[in-house]
């Protein structure tokens, strides 16, 4: 049970980031290749995001442990 | 704040203009490249690396023992009064000011300490105005001339003289702290949670 409805208390960008990063592992192919959020390669994609991504993947492997 | 493109710009807002002139800057946020390469020429082109709290603690130690080797219990006592600063605990007055000269001193006769402290103040001049000049994407102000960016895709240098240097730091560090994710410090005034779509000039 939550004190506050997370839906509210977390800002629309932290969403917004989560749902794309859901979004990516999703369509990411077989053999660890994953899909990029934006046009280009790694180097071109936004610097936090890629931070935020890693940090997700960090929290999500160690859930499913 | 985490933006997810590197092309929709992110307004700013002047928070100290005068509400019927309001003053807006629109910045984009990096990539992983342009962050590597800000950073990179920082350390590199301007010897404006960033300077972490334990290298001037321990720069600040070395010193302190060596120039006051003769009289090694105050010297003691001076790493000790830093380490407590720099983990934010309280000191009294005096200790203050004994730290406060303390640190003159070793900026003047410590070639290490002042290298390092030399390395912290380029950085805050040099990290604003580069990240200004790299991420800014438009602006919104009646009194600045058409935005206008170079074959480089940075803002015209001639352009950066005619906007107010207190606007050019502020903006940049909005601009910087993009780069990581973090969300604008307090009193940045309306610095839009929702992006700006059609940035003027951009």
């Amino acid at each position: 049970m939550w004190r506050e409805n997370p839906l509210l208390a977390v800002p629309h960008w932290a969403l917004a980031a989560v749902d794309l990063w859901l979004d990516c592992r999703r369509m990411s192919g077989p053999y660890g290749a994953r899909m990029l959020p934006c046009a280009g390669g790694y180097g071109d994609q936004p610097a936090a995001l890629m931070d935020a991504f890693r940090l997700f993947d960090m929290l999500a492997s160690r859930k499913e442990e | 704040m985490i933006r997810t493109s590197t092309a929709e710009p992110f307004t700013w807002t002047v928070p100290w203009a005068l509400p019927d002139k309001p003053r807006r800057y629109f910045f984009r946020a990096g990539s992983v490249a342009e962050r590597a390469s800000l950073e990179g020429d920082l350390v590199g082109e301007y010897r404006a690396g960033e300077v972490y709290d334990f290298q001037l603690g321990a720069a600040f130690a070395e010193g302190v023992t060596a120039l006051s080797s003769d009289n090694p219990e105050d010297a003691a006592r001076l790493i000790e009064i830093e380490q407590q600063v720099r983990a934010g605990e309280e000191v009294d007055a005096q200790d203050g000011a004994l730290l406060d000269k303390a640190r003159e001193l070793l900026v003047e006769h410590w070639p290490g300490y002042r290298r390092l402290t030399v390395q912290a103040a380029r950085r805050a001049q040099f990290l604003p105005l580069l990240a200004f000049q790299r991420f800014c994407v438009g602006w919104d102000a009646d009194d600045l001339p058409a935005f206008e960016r170079g074959m480089d895709g940075q803002v015209l240098p001639a352009l950066l003289t005619a906007i107010p240097p207190l606007e050019i730091r502020s903006g940049g560090v909005v601009a910087y702290r993009l780069l990581y994710g973090v969300p604008p410090a307090s009193g940045d005034g309306k610095a839009a949670e929702e992006p700006e779509k059609t940035a003027k000039n951009s």
